[in-house]
């Protein structure tokens, strides 16, 4: 539609578009994918998970993504999705176009007789082009170990990140270890046998002994505090800004408490810094999931 | 031992001792105790076979490619006796008429098919299937066999090796398994350090002659290669608890390993893994410098058949 002036307004409207908030949800498609339908005979287990399927201009802007799910039912009117009172609202995921298996949503068993699905949602994309205050740098973050990080951006996310050494990444990690009286005591709240809890136990030891590698000179260790679920990525990066490259890394607990192990290369130099990558409203793209007669294997 | 597997030992000790035939007792021979291994086939288990779980796997994927898992369940007097089972399906149809024997993918579980026993229960043999229709309901017959070994049948199929943790790195002599043409040694990760060390020499040395190599020294070099690699894998994969045993058995007569305390009550393993000729006896704790080793020998006498007839499963 032309109207008076047009032209003169809409070029620099363009431009500030372009500048500032980047790719829209129209670059984006989301279409189902590998769908898979895993049925138990012990109904407790199995379920059904419909891979997505990404595609769009705005794919190399993407770096992580979230699923809602609003609604979903098989053709034969039963209902595949019954969220919890209490469930959180999910992490966000890594994404990169060839990361394999892509992002999946997650739902109940289908009947056997049903043969297709609908569903309704939106997945969440997280384009960090969108929003500069997403990658925040703190130079010489580990120069203080046992402080948490000051920083007015962490703050006003709700995030607190502490470096910490490895005396007290130790204890830390020992007293969030359950016990095996709490092990006990919410195995019987399950309905567990002796026999089961007893395994259980077990399973924790040797969980314990397989995943706890003592942390060394390359290790960097972490603290994090997240209510909000904003921290996308955190990377260690020399003082020049080249990123530190990590062969593994792995973390325990959760939002309210996270214990993060980076296991560099090789021992990270005293000034190096920390790069978290938060999630910010800008950055958060919504595209909405409108899936009709999704066929079921 | 704790005292819940204190009694289920007892349990399986007493089921054991129902279960053997009276007719196999009488006709023992009482001298030679190597007899009793080469005689024929004791009666058949007292097992019946059921299903302890279904597992539909359906995808709109090529790979992993959609499969049907049954997992059985084994019942009766013998089945604590059960240590290993391998099943063996002939037929298999959904109601909709489909064989579900065509397109199955035959997934390798176990040493050579078999599946072991954890703890004091029987297995629970897995066996694999072509997808169903999706509309079917259920699977209309399910046919073959499940071959289950059974060493406490056959007293003279285990050979004992007394002490085994304290006899790392040295020859084992022991006359049972000279007679079968055995040869096993324990080894320390330092002992499979030294192996590895050796294997790669060898590929070093390979290597050198490398310019001049055709036919039978590539062939040689390829056989270094794969060694050292084997090694490395299982050095890797040897947890600190683990038996790691090196074992020469050119008739092919060892069917598995199992590790008891000194009163005779079974050393919870997790399982062997075969790497050539190596094999790994996984243990989660250390093993007790009293417990033995023993040496589970292919005897006619443990082993045993059960066929499979199951009809109209349902599906999930």
């Amino acid at each position: 539609m032309r109207v008076p002036g047009g032209p003169k307004l809409a070029f620099p409207a363009l431009l500030l578009a372009l500048s500032t908030s980047g790719a829209t949800a129209q670059d984006v498609k989301v279409a189902p994918g590998t769908v898979e339908d895993l049925r138990f005979s012990d109904n407790r287990m199995g379920g059904l998970t419909v891979e997505l399927k990404l595609t769009g201009t705005a794919l190399k802007d993407i770096k992580a993504v979230r699923t809602r799910v609003k609604s979903a039912k098989d053709n034969l009117g039963n209902d595949l999705y019954k969220p919890g009172r209490e469930e959180k609202i999910a992490d966000f995921e890594e994404f990169s176009e060839n990361r394999r298996p892509g992002p999946k949503l997650s739902l109940a068993t289908p009947s056997r007789e049903a043969t297709s699905i609908d569903v309704t949602g939106e997945v969440e994309v997280f384009m960090p082009s969108r929003d500069p205050a997403t990658v925040q740098k703190f130079e010489k973050a580990l120069a203080k170990p046992d402080k948490p990080i000051a920083s007015a951006a962490l703050k006003s996310a709700k995030v607190e990140i502490t470096p910490l050494s490895a005396a007290t990444y130790k204890t830390r990690q020992q007293q969030n270890k359950p016990t095996p009286e709490q092990i006990r005591e919410e195995g019987k709240k399950h309905g567990a046998s002796e026999e089961e809890i007893q395994q259980a136990i077990k399973l924790m030891d040797a969980m314990a002994a397989l995943g706890g590698e003592e942390p060394g000179d390359t290790s960097v260790l972490l603290e994090t505090k997240d209510p909000e679920g904003r921290i996308i990525s955190i990377e260690v990066a020399s003082s020049d800004g080249a990123e530190l490259h990590a062969g593994s890394r792995g973390s325990t607990g959760g939002r309210d408490s996270k214990f993060v192990k980076i296991d560099l290369d090789a021992k990270p130099p005293a000034d190096a810094m920390l790069v978290v990558t938060l999630r910010t409203p800008k950055s958060v793209v919504n595209v909405p999931v409108k899936w009709k007669e999704v066929a079921l294997p | 031992m704790t005292r819940t597997s204190s009694r289920a030992f007892l349990a399986v000790v007493s089921a054991l001792l129902a279960a053997t035939p009276l007719h196999a007792q009488a006709s023992r021979p009482a001298k030679k105790s190597d007899a009793a291994s080469k005689a024929a086939p004791s009666a058949a288990p007292r097992l019946q076979v059921g299903i302890e779980s279904v597992l539909d796997r359906r995808t709109s994927g090529d790979f992993p490619p959609p499969a049907l898992t049954v997992t059985l369940k084994l019942e009766g007097e013998d089945a604590a006796a059960v240590r290993s089972a391998r099943p063996k399906i002939t037929s298999a149809v959904d109601d909709g008429g489909k064989s579900l024997t065509e397109k199955a993918m035959p997934v390798q579980r176990g040493n050579d098919g078999w599946q072991e026993a954890r703890g004091d229960r029987a297995p629970s043999p897995q066996l694999d299937l072509g997808s169903p229709s999706r509309k079917a309901k259920t699977i209309a017959t399910l046919e073959g066999v499940l071959e289950v070994y059974l060493p406490s049948r056959d007293p003279a199929g285990s050979i004992r090796i007394e002490k085994v943790a304290g006899r790392k790195d040295k020859p084992l002599a022991v006359p049972a398994l000279a007679a079968q043409h055995i040869q096993i040694q324990v080894l320390s990760k330092a002992g499979l350090e030294r192996e590895k060390k050796q294997a790669e020499a060898k590929k070093k040395a390979e290597a050198a002659k490398k310019k001049d190599k055709e036919g039978a020294e590539a062939m040689g070099e390829a056989i270094g290669d794969a060694l050292a690699n084997m090694l490395e894998m299982l050095f890797t994969t040897a947890g600190e608890h683990d038996l790691i045993l090196k074992v020469a058995d050119p008739d092919k007569k060892v069917f598995g390993f199992d590790l008891a305390a000194a009163d005779g009550s079974p050393v919870q393993s997790y399982g062997t893994m075969a790497y050539g000729d190596y094999r790994i006896v996984r243990m989660f704790e250390p093993i007790p410098p009293t417990a033995s080793l023993l040496v589970r020998l292919k005897t006619p006498r443990s082993f045993g058949e059960i066929p499979i007839h199951l009809a109209d499963v349902k599906l999930p």
